[in-house]
């Protein structure tokens, strides 16, 4: 951690999901960027798993058991990654609190708003996530977040490989 | 300690300070390309209020457009160009000046908070250049306000700050205008 020499509280938002790109991101802040009187928002955005449905028009059947246990697992994992960053945190004396949201299209804009709702001042992403090619250098979500966020966002790019 | 170090690189000639040649534990080499936009100065001064740390060392960074050599050529009647260097040193002279009183202002921010700082005033593509000059020396982050040249207020993501974002293989923060 660096020494301290701002007296400003900063509200950091992290987002995570689980890709290497949000590890290299968060890995970047703890080493380089945190302070001790720094608070930290590690965000994850998880998209609701689809309804099965069995059959066809008037007969399909919505499976709904089946669907319950779903989404357990899809929250379960949910809640776990974000609750091992939080651990990471802790350990390095970081104060954070994890938000863990689903997603109805687009994360971007929900980070966005969570940004806003939270006060937050300034998010660190990575530059790809989990669903990007890899052609692409810069990934929807993050584009969207620094054409959108009226707060400064840092993009800390993949490692070069 | 040396608490006013300024080392001014223009142009191609640099003048030596006491620079760590890379990073050191907990030390930063952060750069800040400005431009003579509102939107410089609030990353500037959002990087000093927010972001500095102790062992930071600033890289301002101010690349401005020069004509190619020469633009304007007289010819002469036998075919000798005459008058265009002249006219090119000049206007490249006046460049280099505008950019010193550019990188003026945000001396006095960076010298308000003691944080030790080499200008580099480069001609050339913004974009290119600063990529160029962050890999030259070894920056470990770029802070840069989102728009300047062009100022157009429908576009969100200005033009040099979209390039760096990504070409540089650095983390970049952006810092937006404030909400309108």
């Amino acid at each position: 951690m660096a020494e301290e020499v701002t007296c400003v509280k900063r509200r950091v938002l992290l987002a995570i999901d689980g890709s290497k790109g949000s590890q290299n991101a968060f890995d970047w802040y703890v080493e380089n960027m945190s302070q001790p009187s720094d608070i930290v928002l590690i965000v994850h955005l998880f998209g609701m798993p689809t309804l099965p449905v069995a059959g066809f028009g008037a007969a399909g059947v919505v499976l709904v058991d089946g669907y319950q246990e779903q989404v357990q697992t899809v929250y379960d994992k949910a809640m776990a990654l974000a609750s091992k960053y939080s651990t990471i945190c802790s350990s390095k004396k970081i104060k954070n609190r994890t938000i863990v949201e689903t997603v109805c299209g687009s994360a971007g804009s929900t980070i966005c708003q969570i940004a806003k709702d939270e006060k937050a001042n300034n998010i660190v992403m990575g530059s790809r996530g989990l669903g990007a090619v890899r052609r692409v250098f810069l990934g929807s979500v993050s584009t969207h977040v620094m054409h959108h966020a009226h707060i400064p966002v840092t993009i800390v790019p993949q490692k070069k490989e | 300690m040396d608490e006013t170090p300024a080392a001014q690189e223009v142009g191609t000639t640099m003048q030596q300070s006491e620079m760590p040649v890379a990073s050191t534990l907990n030390s930063r080499r952060v750069m800040l390309p400005v431009d003579q936009n509102e939107g410089s100065k609030r990353a500037v001064q959002w990087y000093v209020d927010h972001v500095c740390q102790k062992n930071d060392y600033v890289l301002l960074v101010h690349v401005f457009k020069s004509s190619i050599l020469p633009m304007f050529a007289n010819y002469d009647t036998d075919g000798t160009a005459m008058g265009g260097i002249e006219i090119w040193q000049s206007q490249f002279d006046d460049a280099q000046e505008a950019a010193r009183a550019v990188i003026e202002e945000y001396k006095a921010i960076l010298e308000s908070k003691k944080v030790p700082y080499l200008t580099i005033a480069r001609p050339g593509a913004p974009g290119q250049e600063i990529c160029n000059i962050a890999n030259d020396h070894n920056a470990d982050l770029i802070v840069m306000g989102s728009r300047g040249l062009g100022m157009l207020s429908r576009t969100v993501l200005g033009s040099v700050s979209d390039y760096v974002v990504h070409n540089a293989y650095l983390p970049v923060t952006v810092v937006p205008p404030d909400e309108e």
